[in-house]
């Protein structure tokens, strides 16, 4: 079990769940983030005074997939959010150690994982993980 | 190729980006998390009923290292994320199998 | 023998009451736009709050400090304690509607200074500073500006350059002294956090100032309907003065420079709205835009955190409007101004008015400057003006109210 999380354009985030949703991959979980490289960030003012804003807004997705078919969802990932201009991004591939499913009575199938892949990323279990429980009166 | 993941205190996120800088890396990746740990909540108020918020932000900074520069990268992030009180976060880092540059599709070490 | 009532004029001056109520959200959300966003609670209390404190002030004491008839021109007296026997004020208008127009001026006029020592002032401390400011210098200002020695001197204010603006402008350098400045102040950018609220909240202000100038002289008349233009005519040249210099200085025209620049235009009108006409409101919108954004750079030289700029845009708007009154006061506007002060240098006065301008101004300025900063010490002294370190890199709003503006 693979864990592949790409940082993309936020423009190319249609895209590339179309491709994945093509090629059979239903579970992406995905996170507005910011990023801070060779793109560069921009100029803003405030009463005159300048300041930089180096970070420059991406999306970060990621989903657990089956060894055998890594390469083919990054390569999916890479085509469709590739627009050839610096900043289009980059993908990782990491191992999973361990991967429980507990919401499925069925038999989980790799996409289905995809849901949990940020929490399988801070490795944290599922049943006590406190993001998943209200902590507040409504 | 490795990846070095800090979950920091947000206001430090200025300071841990400028380190980064100084040490070499060319880039990195941050998001807004929410955690739950030893430096505990807050408590609010809404209309005379208080309730505890357990959840105290946090800022996730990920960037990809070539093995060798793990070591530096982790000090300068243990440096200036420090404030020397609970709730200055963790570090840690984990094997990456394969990156992938997408403008380029190049692999491993170029692809940083 | 008491005047008949005009209900036109009731009807105006109540409304203006409303109006200029409006303008404590307004200037509320201007600045909360403006703070991070874990202090924009902090930010809309401390305004809304003064509404609550300031008011009760008013009633029972302040409304009879300023305008009970003393004889002198320094302090009124106790006749108008809780608001007893205000019928029985003199004028063509009822004396409770009188009241409540005031009131809203001595709400505002504290709140203009929350800009200055946005993000770090503790809750508790604003409460007791602004109450006690009200009674020390806000009362001893209006008295003398609006209803005392500086009046009968000749000086002239329609609505409030000197005794709100300046009085608020120096005041909030002086906390701004006292408190220090915001941690990581000059290092870490501070940018604000909404600037769509900062938009609404100029909205807001521009709106409730038409009440603000053009009720000021109590009827509903030529000279109100002159001092609402005016009004509006400064804010539009205030845009339009402050893009330009920013334009010209190199940088984007900004949507905060559009409302600084209003804002200040604004600002400079309210001395003038009922003494000038023609092209002078232009004029002074025009040159209190530019030199307001040229004022931002004092807090630079100076090292001052006057975070959301109250010394640029109030004080030196103040001072800008306070002053160019003595240029372009014109009597053919306001025949008052040649039965109890002087015309303006450009519209047939001598310097006399500029001398009288300049005076109140500093009077004013210097008395706000030296009993805010006694004030602000004594309170750093007894019960801290400032939070604690871990409450500032926490935020106001979960420091001092126990409440998220943003959640989700």
């Amino acid at each position: 079990m693979k864990l592949i999380t790409a940082v993309i354009k936020p423009f190319k985030l249609d895209d590339v769940k179309d491709a994945l949703k093509a090629i059979d991959v239903t579970g992406i979980t995905v996170s507005e983030v910011r990023g801070f490289g060779r793109q560069g960030g921009h100029t803003e003012t405030y009463r005159g005074a300048e300041y930089k804003i180096d970070f420059v807004p991406k999306v970060s997705l990621a989903t657990v997939v089956d060894e055998a078919r890594v390469d083919e969802v990054v390569e999916a990932i890479a085509k469709a959010a590739a627009t050839g201009k610096i900043g289009d991004g980059k993908i990782f591939v990491l191992d999973v150690d361990r991967a429980t499913h507990r919401l499925a009575k069925k038999a989980p199938t790799p996409s289905s994982f995809s849901l949990f892949a940020g929490l399988l990323d801070a490795d944290a279990s599922f049943e006590t993980h406190p993001s998943l429980r209200p902590n507040r009166p409504r | 190729m490795k990846l070095v993941t800090a979950v920091i205190k947000p206001f430090k996120l200025d300071d841990v980006k400028d380190a980064l800088k100084e040490a070499g890396s060319s880039g990195i990746t941050v998001s807004e998390v929410r955690g739950f740990g030893r430096q505990g909540g807050h408590t609010e108020t809404y209309r005379g009923a208080e309730y505890k918020i357990d959840f105290v932000p946090k800022v996730q900074v990920k960037i990809v290292v070539e093995d060798a520069a793990v070591d530096a990268v982790v000090d300068a992030i243990t440096k200036s994320a420090s404030t020397g009180k609970i709730g200055d976060g963790k570090i840690w880092v984990t094997d990456i199998d394969r990156i992938v540059r997408i403008r380029t599709g190049e692999e491993g070490a170029d692809a940083v | 023998m008491l005047l008949a009532l005009d209900s036109g004029n009731t009807a105006w001056v109540l409304i203006s009451a409303a109006l200029v109520l409006f303008m404590t959200p307004g200037l509320a959300f201007f600045y909360g736009g403006m703070v991070r966003s874990k202090n924009v609670l902090g930010m809309l209390m401390q305004n809304m709050f003064a509404i609550g404190l300031v008011s009760t002030i008013w009633a029972v004491v302040g409304f009879s400090l300023v305008f009970g008839d003393s004889g002198n021109g320094w302090i009124g007296n106790f006749d108008f304690l809780f608001l007893a026997d205000v019928t029985n004020l003199d004028g063509d208008i009822p004396g409770m509607a009188f009241v409540a127009f005031q009131m809203m001026f001595a709400v505002i006029t504290p709140a203009l200074i929350t800009g200055a020592t946005a993000d770090r002032l503790k809750f508790g401390s604003y409460a007791v500073l602004i109450g006690f400011w009200s009674l020390l210098v806000y009362i001893p200002g209006a008295k003398w500006v609006f209803n005392g020695w500086l009046l009968e001197m000749g000086a002239l204010d329609f609505a409030g350059g000197t005794a709100i603006h300046i009085s608020a402008g120096v005041a909030a350098l002086a906390v701004v002294l006292v408190i220090g400045n915001r941690k990581g102040h000059g290092d870490v950018p501070m940018p604000p956090h909404n600037l769509p609220f900062t938009v609404l909240g100029t909205g807001i202000l521009w709106f409730g100032w038409f009440g603000f100038n053009a009720g000021s002289g109590l009827a509903a008349d030529g000279l109100a309907a002159q001092a609402l233009v005016n009004t509006h005519l400064a804010a539009s040249t205030g845009m339009l003065g402050w893009l330009l210099v920013e334009r010209w200085k190199g940088g984007n025209a900004t949507v905060l420079g559009a409302c600084s620049g209003a804002v200040a235009g604004l600002v400079a009108v309210t001395p003038c709205a009922g003494f000038v006409g023609g092209a002078s409101p232009l004029i002074i919108g025009f040159s209190a835009g530019a030199l307001c954004f040229l004022a931002l750079q004092i807090k630079e030289r100076m090292n001052w955190d006057d975070s959301l700029d109250v010394i640029a845009v109030h004080l030196i708007g103040g001072i800008v409007g306070t002053l160019l009154l003595g240029l372009f006061a014109d009597a053919a506007v306001n025949p008052a101004i040649a039965e109890d002060s002087s015309e303006g240098l450009f519209f047939g006065g001598s310097f006399e008015l500029l001398k009288d301008q300049f005076v109140a101004a500093l009077v004013v300025g210097v008395f706000s400057f030296v009993v805010t900063y006694a004030l602000a010490k004594t309170i750093d002294a007894t019960m801290g003006l400032r939070v604690g370190e871990d409450a500032e890199y926490q935020g106001l709003d979960q420091s001092q109210h126990a409440e998220s503006a943003y959640t989700g």
